[in-house]
């Protein structure tokens, strides 16, 4: 495997010749594959009225969920849990650790929820069982509706209590699927499958969805009226409009969401072009024989990659706005696609064809050091970083059906997301919400 | 051994620069003993996870015949991993 990141641990061990030291010394970097294991209480119900499990267990399952996904986490059997959390408190001294210390549990989440007509009051505690103590407790008001969206902020809170940096989980992907039809259509949903919305629903096929960088928006690729053009549909108002009426396929926003780059077909050859937010040609980026497509922003916003052919085979490559200036980027493997920049600007995931299969990997956006991320599972395609860098979507064959899934940037921890019975491909992260 | 201990430790947090080391004993059958704190890492919930993962791992397998005697006076230093981000 070339590339592949070794774990990053090592163990080693020496005999001291000092009187003083001791006998045997030994250095343990990095935890084991275990995970850290958390139990999730269901919620305590505040109110006066039956909840039937709605929310007590909805926003613990959904919790519970997102801290699997992550991959950092354990969450232990719900059915193993000894205390009622309907007879024990929420606070410090209300309740008591060894109930969960027993288990095995090192954190704990508790949390209880009042039900006030439309919306609803939770409160939401993370407790180190060993310490015994709160390490961060919050309170949310919202929608009844809108329960997981509670659920998940907390638990992006509990990411960053455990790691520094707040989870990403508060946040949507877009993707297209077959759905068990022959169309492709175009869906968002939150990672766990809840909320899952159709956001086309044409009968024919949409392709590449992009996210504004407000998260309000998807710009995407159709089919529907013939040639492919670009559309944007607003999430929020439900609108459809054509954003380019010269065709297109594949475009990006910018990210400070004032340019599009686009791959136009003009007179036969596809290049790159940067459209305003009216859909009108800014500049033209690429001109050359070659097909240019699949253009990724920096987080920057000063340079592009793309895939291009002029070398012979799709290859990506890096283009210096402000001087027009391009390099290539992959040099292993004749075919490399897909291009998706992290948020942090230091790396580039994209598809490549490795072992006769496609996989995923992410090279130094300098150039250099690529890792593949994905093997002996089937194809693996489509890369798209989360918000926070830490996380990838791609799409995988591995089970029959190309299936959305989850992995940590390094590749550990895959997880499958969706299961529609079609085809799940193409996925978008969206940002963060706000 | 430190494997068997290492694969009984189980950490998540912040903070890459974290260190701590434990002394402890190692009996011919393979239990620890004596197991204590002699640098603390400055959080306490970090010190615990590996006071806790140590002694989870006893017993451990026999240390080898010829240096059971240095095995009674054992010295580990722990540190988390980068978790990115």
């Amino acid at each position: 495997m070339i590339g592949r990141v070794l774990a990053l641990f090592f163990l080693c061990f020496s005999l001291a010749a000092h009187p003083l030291q001791a006998q045997v010394r030994g250095l343990i970097i990095g935890p084991g594959a275990e995970r850290y294991p958390i139990a999730v209480s269901p919620l305590k119900n505040q109110g006066s009225g039956p909840d039937g499990k709605r929310f007590s267990e909805g926003i613990a399952d959904t919790i519970a969920r997102d801290l699997t996904l992550s991959g950092w986490f354990r969450v232990l059997d719900r059915s193993a849990y000894i205390e009622d959390p309907q007879r024990t408190g929420i606070t410090l001294g209300s309740f008591d650790f060894r109930d969960w210390s027993i288990l095995g549990a090192e954190a704990l989440i508790k949390g209880g929820f009042t039900p006030q007509g439309e919306d609803l009051l939770v409160e939401l505690r993370l407790f180190d069982v060993y310490q015994a103590k709160e390490v961060v407790g919050k309170r949310y008001t919202g929608k009844a509706k809108d329960f997981r969206r509670i659920a998940h902020k907390f638990a992006d809170e509990i990411i960053f209590q455990f790691t520094g940096v707040r989870g990403a989980f508060d946040s949507r992907f877009a993707y297209v699927s077959t759905g068990g039809g022959r169309f492709k259509e175009i869906y968002v949903s939150h990672l766990d499958g809840s909320d899952k919305m159709q956001v086309t629903d044409n009968r024919t096929i949409n392709l590449s969805p992009a996210w504004t960088p407000d998260g309000r928006s998807i710009l995407y690729t159709s089919y529907k009226e013939g040639n492919p053009s670009l559309y944007v549909f607003d999430l929020f108002a439900g609108k459809d409009t054509k954003f380019s009426s010269r065709g297109g396929l594949g475009g990006k926003w910018s990210p400070d969401g004032r340019l599009a780059a686009v791959s136009l077909e003009r007179e036969g050859n596809t290049d790159i072009y940067l459209l305003d937010r009216s859909g009108k040609t800014a500049r033209r980026l690429t001109d050359d024989m070659a097909i240019d497509v699949s253009p990724s922003w920096s987080p920057d916003g000063n340079r592009l990659a793309f895939v291009s052919n002029r070398s012979g085979t799709p290859q990506i490559y890096i283009l210096e706005l402000a001087s027009g200036k391009t390099r290539r980027l992959t040099y292993s493997g004749g075919y490399n696609t897909s291009p998706d920049w992290s948020p942090k600007g230091d790396r580039i995931a994209y598809t490549g064809r490795y072992g006769g299969r496609f996989n995923i990997f992410t090279i130094d956006a300098q150039g250099g050091n690529p890792m593949l991320l994905t093997s002996n599972s089937g194809d693996n395609e489509d890369a798209s970083w989360s918000p926070d860098g830490r996380f990838l979507l791609f799409t995988s064959n591995r089970r029959g059906r190309y299936q959305i899934h989850i992995m940590q940037a390094n590749g550990e921890s895959q997880q499958r997301l969706t299961a529609s019975g079609g085809d799940d491909t193409n996925p978008s992260w969206s940002p963060r919400s706000e | 051994m430190l494997r068997v201990i290492r694969d009984r430790w189980t950490w998540v947090g912040p903070r890459s620069d974290l260190e701590v080391t434990v002394r402890f004993g190692i009996r011919e059958n393979g239990q620890i003993v004596g197991l204590r704190i002699i640098r603390l890492s400055g959080d306490p919930s970090y010190d615990d996870s590996v006071l806790r993962a140590v002694a989870k791992a006893s017993p451990l397998p026999p240390p080898p015949e010829n240096y059971r005697k240095e095995f009674m006076d054992v010295e580990l230093t722990f540190r988390p991993k980068d978790l990115g981000g």
